[in-house]
């Protein structure tokens, strides 16, 4: 039986329709095709595609980039200035023997005559 | 008078769906088959004979009179078929069914051990990967040479040639293993 495997295949049944499916048949397939296709937008091309990844992916590290500077901007500002001033006023008082003191109305010298 | 496919698809491909029409009468058995074999049940198989020659009417502006007509319309079978997929779970209720009506086709005809062994068959040949059932019944059913079979399936002559020898292969073992509960 095994070796007549085309044969067998050969003699599958396969159920018969009435006439009366086979002459409606054609008639559903036509209705079908009479049924307007939904609009679908046209799918955009894979370089447009890329231009809007390319473009979002920009914005997000371009917004990313800016909260970054709103937080950390102001504070590195502040110690830069604050340094800045530190190294003005050793420098200034060399001979001298100078305190700096910070409070909040900002930064003091205290200068003391050297001996 | 019969008249040839070719005319037929030229007069629809500029829209008459009266000429489709008689596409549609005389291939529709030829694609119900097709469909039924692939799908193992009456509703699915008339589903996609359905999609088949709607696909085909929407998409006729892309048929080149190089390749037969049916072989055109096979691959469009043959697709709507591999891609069914949502209904797949239908599949393993429509086989059982099958089984069923056979066997009890069978009983009514004791004599008749045939329905049953076609019963045997077509829940094997649903066992198969649906590719390597379309080789199969492609090649031993419809008689198509590998080549036809590969331009249907659009793959390669060593492609087709594979899927049938895996599906015997495999069709061997599952009938033995109704021989065997015999």
């Amino acid at each position: 039986m095994k070796d007549d495997l085309k044969s067998l295949i050969q003699s599958l049944h396969v159920p018969e329709r009435e006439g009366e499916y086979w002459d409606s048949f054609p008639d559903q397939v036509l209705r079908q095709l009479r049924r307007p296709v939904p609009e679908r937008s046209p799918e955009p091309s894979p370089i447009a595609r890329f231009g809007w990844n390319a473009s979002l992916a920009l914005s997000c590290l371009a917004a990313s980039f800016c909260l970054w500077q709103a937080y950390t901007g102001p504070v590195s500002h502040v110690i830069s200035k604050q340094q800045r001033e530190i190294r003005h006023a050793v420098l200034h008082f060399h001979d001298n023997i100078g305190k700096v003191m910070r409070d909040e109305h900002g930064l003091h010298r205290l200068v003391e005559e050297g001996q | 008078m019969c008249e040839p496919d070719e005319a037929l698809v030229e007069q629809s491909q500029q829209g008459d769906l009266a000429a489709f029409e008689k596409l549609i009468r005389k291939h529709q058995r030829m694609i119900h088959s097709l469909t039924f074999r692939m799908t193992g049940s009456m509703d699915d198989a008339e589903d996609l004979s359905q999609e088949t020659f709607v696909r085909a009417y929407r998409n006729i502006g892309a048929y080149r009179a190089g390749s037969r007509f049916s072989t055109w319309l096979y691959r469009i079978a043959i697709n709507a078929c591999l891609t069914w997929r949502d209904r797949e779970n239908l599949r393993v209720k429509a086989n059982r069914n099958w089984t069923e009506n056979q066997a009890i086709e069978a009983e009514g005809y004791s004599s008749d051990c045939g329905a049953q062994l076609n019963a045997n068959l077509h829940t094997a040949l649903l066992k198969l990967p649906p590719k390597q059932r379309a080789a199969v019944m492609l090649t031993m059913y419809d008689g198509m040479n590998h080549a036809e079979a590969a331009q249907v399936l659009n793959c390669s002559e060593t492609t087709v040639s594979w899927r049938v020898f895996a599906a015997k292969r495999k069709l061997k073992y599952l009938l033995s293993l109704t021989d065997e509960r015999k």
